[in-house]
């Protein structure tokens, strides 16, 4: 037998919401009771292993997660961001009247094509 | 009959704010000054209140200045919107207020530094109750000038000087552009009273006598004047190209003042928009196609602003900055719920239309209390570690404080759009709203801009709470925290009270943007006072 529930998307979604936080509860009770209280520690454990190289060839021995960020937004929108950041929000007053006083000529514009076209 | 609450609170306010440089003479104790400014603006959230309940039970109300009947004398008039924003403005500065008096705990020039935040409140409720588009040149001015002084409060500051007189310069600029909008509508419609141009545009009524009748070329006037208006109000909503100056005023400002200038101020712009383009040139009225094809224009604005300020939040180093780019992405998100009312995209009494100007204020509401919340976060963190804002070395931050980490997080996933907080369930009637509206690109735009945004929010988490602390932070006082906590359940009220709250504003915009709910605005706003 199958059973319908008939939901609306405000209720569905609180309902969602809930049960994702009980799981979420639940797996964190699980975690904080299966997890090992004391930890042991050896000489090769703090040692990382890099494919035979001695440790001095890399800078760090973790890459942190805000370089690998840095990577996917430098490498996915390095002209955009150029444009963006570099060219429109340089902070200099003579650049940005460009696009606001274009602006107010496209809105002059449009009215008067509305005007002669209506 | 009119109620004395609509006129009595922006000049009482206005009075009472005006008042502490002379007390700044007399008294010295800096704490008269905190529960001076927090009782006033307690006071204006009590009267905010109150003339909210007066719409809810009766409908629009309006209160003639003077006794000089509309459209000869200035009046206020309030209905389901402008009543709604005014409280949540008055709500949000009270709370803003509260945490001032931590904030500026030691500071010399406080009678000052209240004296302009109420001044930024008395501006912002003059221009939301106004039923006078003169008025609301003038209560515009009021804020801006406020706004303008806040944001070079801290004038040993070269960076917050430069962004006061950037700000200014341009602001200047945006309301003469408005006063000359003014000019326009004033010369072809003879009258500037909300309510009686609105008639004059719909023509419920023909001609009046007591206004007068039309002059010149009145189509190409007020082609030319709401070209003029959207461009002042799109300046004061921060909306693309006009947004340039918010990322640089903004952080300067003292802390609660962005938070002020972020979560409130912008919505005053929003609000002229809905105003102008809903009531006044509403989608009954003669010139309906102009307001469909400036509303074809906010659309498009509205989407450039969200992309734009989302990409630019990515790149920010500035944890104010940052929070300052994601608000030019949210205004432009309510702006795109603005724009569903052109007949190009939907019949004024459709599903979409209700839904999307539905979408736009549960939006303008979210936004206001969420960006509130992490702009005052953010003093608390600047203050924890030391002044530095930026992101990078404020190393773990929230993690030395488990209520601000919570606080934190509850702000992100509310600006984020995650349920069950508020933000999720306005941008669903957004996204909704033009999936019924037969514009479905519309909708994957307004999901492209959540998802961009989502990287400068982890950017924003990962280094005040996932980084592990390696420095000693400052401890902070409780007060900052009781506003932050407060904010934040509110922002979790919005989620979980959405069926109400959707319901209410669903009303509220019927009653507003409807055929009866425009002729009843001007009834009450002109009709009533000449035995209508």
């Amino acid at each position: 037998m199958v059973t319908q529930l008939n939901l609306d998307p405000w209720t569905a979604t609180l309902f969602l919401s809930g049960v994702l936080a009980f799981s979420s509860l639940v797996m964190y009770l699980i975690y904080v009771s299966l997890s090992r209280k004391t930890t042991h520690s050896s000489s090769e454990y703090s040692e990382p292993y890099i494919g035979g190289e001695p440790a001095n060839i890399i800078r760090s021995i973790d890459v942190p997660a805000r370089n690998l960020f840095w990577g996917i937004v430098r490498g996915t929108g390095r002209k955009l961001y150029v444009f963006l950041r570099d060219q429109m929000h340089n902070g200099v007053l003579n650049d940005w009247s460009v696009y606001m006083v274009t602006y107010v000529g496209l809105l002059a514009l449009i009215s008067i094509i509305i005007y002669f076209t209506r | 009959m009119y109620y004395l609450s609509i006129g009595v609170l922006v000049p009482s306010l206005l009075g009472l704010a005006f008042v502490l440089p002379l007390l700044g003479m007399i008294i010295k104790n800096i704490r008269f000054f905190h529960a001076y400014a927090s009782i006033t603006s307690l006071y204006a959230l009590i009267v905010a209140a109150y003339n909210f309940n007066i719409v809810v039970r009766e409908g629009p109300k309006a209160y003639p200045f003077g006794g000089w009947w509309p459209p000869i004398g200035i009046s206020y008039e309030i209905d389901e919107i402008n009543s709604l924003i005014a409280l949540l403005t008055a709500s949000v500065m009270f709370l803003i207020t509260l945490y001032s008096a931590w904030y500026i705990r030691s500071l010399k020039d406080a009678p000052y530094y209240y004296t302009l935040l109420l001044g930024l409140e008395v501006g912002m409720l003059g221009c939301i109750y106004t039923g006078d588009a003169f008025n609301l040149f003038v209560m515009l001015e009021v804020m801006s000038i406020s706004a303008y002084a806040l944001v070079g409060f801290h004038r040993n500051k070269p960076e917050a000087i430069e962004a006061a007189i950037k700000y200014g310069l341009f602001g200047a600029v945006a309301t003469t552009i408005y006063f000359i909008a003014l000019v326009f509508i004033y010369a072809s419609f003879g009258t500037l009273n909300m309510a009686d141009l609105t008639n004059k545009v719909t023509l419920f009524w023909g001609h009046n006598l007591v206004s007068g009748l039309y002059y010149g070329q009145i189509y190409a006037a007020t082609a030319v004047a709401l070209a003029l208006s959207l461009w002042a109000f799109t300046f004061k909503s921060a909306i693309f190209p006009n947004h340039f100056w918010l990322p640089d005023a903004h952080p300067e400002a003292p802390t609660p003042v962005s938070a002020a200038l972020s979560g409130l101020v912008v919505n005053v712009g929003v609000y002229a928009i809905f105003r102008f383009f809903y009531t006044i040139f509403n989608p009954f009225s003669l010139m309906s196609d102009l307001r469909d094809m400036i509303l074809l224009v906010t659309l498009i604005l509205g989407l450039a602003s969200g992309l734009i300020g989302a990409f630019m939040m990515v790149v920010q180093d500035d944890i104010k900055r940052l929070l300052a780019y994601s608000t030019i992405s949210h205004i432009g998100l309510v702006l795109i719920g603005l724009s569903i009312g052109s007949s190009l995209i939907s019949r004024p009494d459709s599903q979409a239309f209700v839904d999307g100007l539905t979408g736009a204020f549960y939006h303008l509401i979210n936004h206001s209390i969420g960006k509130s919340l992490l702009f005052l976060a953010s003093g608390v963190i600047i203050y924890m570690a030391g002044g530095t804002r930026k992101l990078d070395e404020l190393g773990g931050v929230a993690r030395k404080n488990p209520v601000l980490g919570i606080v934190l997080i509850t702000g992100v996933l509310q600006l984020l759009g995650i349920p069950p907080f508020g933000g999720f369930f306005s941008k669903y009637l957004l996204y909704v709203s033009y999936l019924e509206a037969g514009a479905p690109y519309i909708s994957v735009i307004i999901n492209i801009i959540s998802a961009v945004s989502l990287l400068g929010y982890v950017r924003l988490l990962y280094s005040v709470f996932f980084i592990i602390p390696k420095r000693e932070f400052v401890r902070t006082s409780r007060l900052p925290l009781a506003v932050l906590l407060v904010l934040s359940v509110a922002c979790l009220i919005t989620g979980l009270l959405s069926p109400i709250i959707s319901y209410w504003l669903r009303g509220f915009v019927e009653a507003t943007t409807s055929k009866d709910g425009i002729l009843n605005y001007w009834v009450q706003g002109y009709l009533v006072f000449w035995g209508g």
